[in-house]
């Protein structure tokens, strides 16, 4: 059954010289228990993506399309209906544990802080409550940590408190970006292993552009390129058998690959080029493909790919 | 080429009574002309700290450090400075190691104004040259920091490092703060100056796979000490340190969950 349904979603910001577009006509459905990955390299829109559906971008974004949850569109929701979803029906655990954290609130508080809002739970079940999260994400001496400040804990601690006031309602589905990107390697791999067990049975829409990371936890993998989509697939098959070149460049420049670069770097937001986006930095680019732009073609059951040698 | 000879740094806290804080405890290692030492640890270990030492960025609390048979600690400041183009260094964050208000043609010019290398002609030739080698396109040269890409401005700061024909380099997490996909870049560019150079190097990370694929050698830190050093193929064969056992684990464990939804095709397989 499909949980979140995005249908052409495009964003746009207005800046003083123009308009930039940052992403393209994206189409994503999520079924329920589905973990999607959304990969790409920095400044592809990954993030953007996840901010749109949470419509947490600031003004100056343009977005048009649909996203459709629960039967509604979140992007035609107002603030009062988008308070009630954010947290409670879609939590986010967002980069960047050192900023993201109240500095001046105890993490304790900070977990309560959702279930207060979303849930009529309070004093004592909400003490217990925010001990069994704590507990459950692998965090010692829960009554005497929730007590703490954000700046007394690592970031791998941080990381895993982030996580736990996403879960704290319970919610339909968990956006998580980046959740392993600046920890060491030994801490990202205990963090995968807990977002392993606690996903299990969850719906997650996973922002990274670690392969690695989106290999452990993903059931199904999205990569994006300059702002659209350009493979999809159930990630096991997508992986073993990488259809479009910018999938295959990537795997290729991972670390048990043996870190073989794609050459080149990605287009600036607006300034993409005529023909396949990809083209300029493709192995495998004939002439035409400098000049039609490849659509998200259907190839085999579940699998889409956004190129010209397999139309 | 370098030795660090039973170096330690403490930084001492306390009125009445003085407590040390060892951030390095008691670290010998060497290493030879042309060859690269991987120096990998977790956040805090003291990687960083000791490989700033290593170019005297960071006074040493005890110790010695000789330099082509030179002793750093004994040296006074300009015989030191005299010693510095020889010696170079990439920090982790190309954000912070490039300074915003100057554009990247004068960042990477800098060191060779500073140390008034050839007339202003030849200058500008040698950075047009830095640019090549480093893979930065001529265009970007008037640009600031802010307007490039983290790969772009690591590629700013190597320029810079190498524009002096330095001997040593301490490349502290240079691809930390970057995408697997430019890491993958990056990494190989500083393979091709470190053989088209000879350079000798000291790669400091906690990846261990990178270490891998950059050094022959490597030195495990824990708690400012050695805890593992030698042939990296050994170590991660046969790590005997719990702290290196688990690094590896972590290692092989992500490459299973990797390989396991890969299969084991080259890459390019796939392609129509």
């Amino acid at each position: 059954m499909s949980l979140l349904e995005i249908a052409g979603l495009s964003v746009q910001f207005e800046g003083r010289d123009g308009t930039v577009p940052v992403l393209d006509n994206i189409d994503l459905e999520i079924n329920s228990g589905d973990r999607v990955a959304l990969i790409g390299e920095s400044g592809c829109g990954k993030t953007v993506f996840g901010m749109s559906v949470m419509r947490l971008l600031p003004s100056n974004a343009r977005v048009t399309g649909s996203a459709r949850y629960a039967g509604r569109d979140l992007l035609l929701a107002d603030e009062r209906e988008m308070q009630q979803v954010r947290g409670k029906k879609i939590a986010m655990i967002s980069q960047n544990s050192a900023s993201v954290l109240n500095p001046v609130l105890t993490i304790g508080d900070q977990i309560a802080e959702s279930l207060t809002i979303h849930t009529s739970c309070r004093g004592k079940d909400l003490h217990r409550e925010v001990i069994a999260l704590l507990t459950s994400l692998g965090i010692e001496r829960p009554e005497e940590n929730m007590q703490k400040y954000p700046h007394q804990f690592s970031g791998g601690m941080r990381e895993r408190i982030l996580i736990a006031m996403a879960l704290a309602c319970n919610p339909d589905l968990i956006i998580a970006d980046e959740p392993t990107s600046g920890l060491d390697a030994l801490v990202k791999a205990q963090i995968l292993e807990l977002l392993r067990t606690v996903m299990q049975d969850r719906t997650l829409l996973l922002i990274t552009h670690d392969l690695g990371t989106a290999s452990a936890l993903a059931s199904h993998t999205a990569v994006m390129y300059a702002g659209e989509i350009v493979e999809y697939g159930p990630t096991q098959e997508l992986f073993t058998y990488p259809l479009h070149p910018y999938t295959q460049g990537l795997i290729a420049a991972s670390p048990s690959a043996g870190f073989h670069p794609i050459p080149g770097v990605s287009p600036a937001p607006g300034q993409v080029p005529p023909g396949c986006w990809f083209c300029p930095r493709c192995t495998c680019a004939t002439d035409r493909c400098s000049t039609g732009h490849p659509s998200l073609k259907k190839t085999g059951t579940n699998r889409q790919v956004r190129c010209l040698r397999y139309d | 080429m370098i030795e660090v000879d039973a170096v330690s740094k403490y930084y001492t806290s306390g009125f009445f009574s003085r407590i040390r804080t060892y951030a390095v405890e008691d670290v010998s290692l060497s290493i030879r002309r042309g060859e690269t030492l991987g120096l990998v640890g977790e956040s805090g270990s003291g990687k960083s700290t000791l490989g700033r030492m290593m170019l005297r960025l960071v006074e040493p609390s005890a110790g010695r450090i000789v330099f082509e048979g030179i002793d750093l600690r004994a040296l006074k400041t300009p015989a030191m400075r005299q010693l510095r183009p020889r010696m170079q260094i990439v920090f982790q964050d190309p954000d912070t190691a490039l300074d915003p208000r100057m554009t990247i043609w004068e960042s990477v010019a800098e060191p060779l104004m500073v140390w008034q290398q050839g007339s202003r002609h030849e200058r500008d030739d040698r950075v047009l040259e830095l640019f090549a080698m480093v893979g930065l396109q001529p265009e970007l040269a008037d640009r600031r920091p802010f307007e490039l890409s983290g790969g772009q401005k690591q590629r700013a700061a190597i320029a810079r490092a190498i524009a002096l024909e330095p001997e040593f380099i301490v490349l502290d997490e240079p691809t930390a703060a970057l995408d697997l996909s430019v890491q993958a870049q990056i990494l190989s560019l500083v393979q091709v100056l470190r053989k088209r150079m000879n350079l000798t190097l000291l790669f400091i990370s906690h990846d261990l796979q990178v270490v891998e694929q950059m050094s022959g050698s490597v030195a495990v830190l824990h708690k400012g000490r050695i805890v593992e050093y030698g042939r990296t193929a050994d170590i991660l064969h046969c790590p005997a340190h719990p702290y290196t056992i688990q690094l590896v684990e972590a290692a092989r464990r992500s490459e299973v969950w990797f390989g396991k939804q890969r299969g084991n095709p080259g890459p390019g397989d796939g392609a129509g």
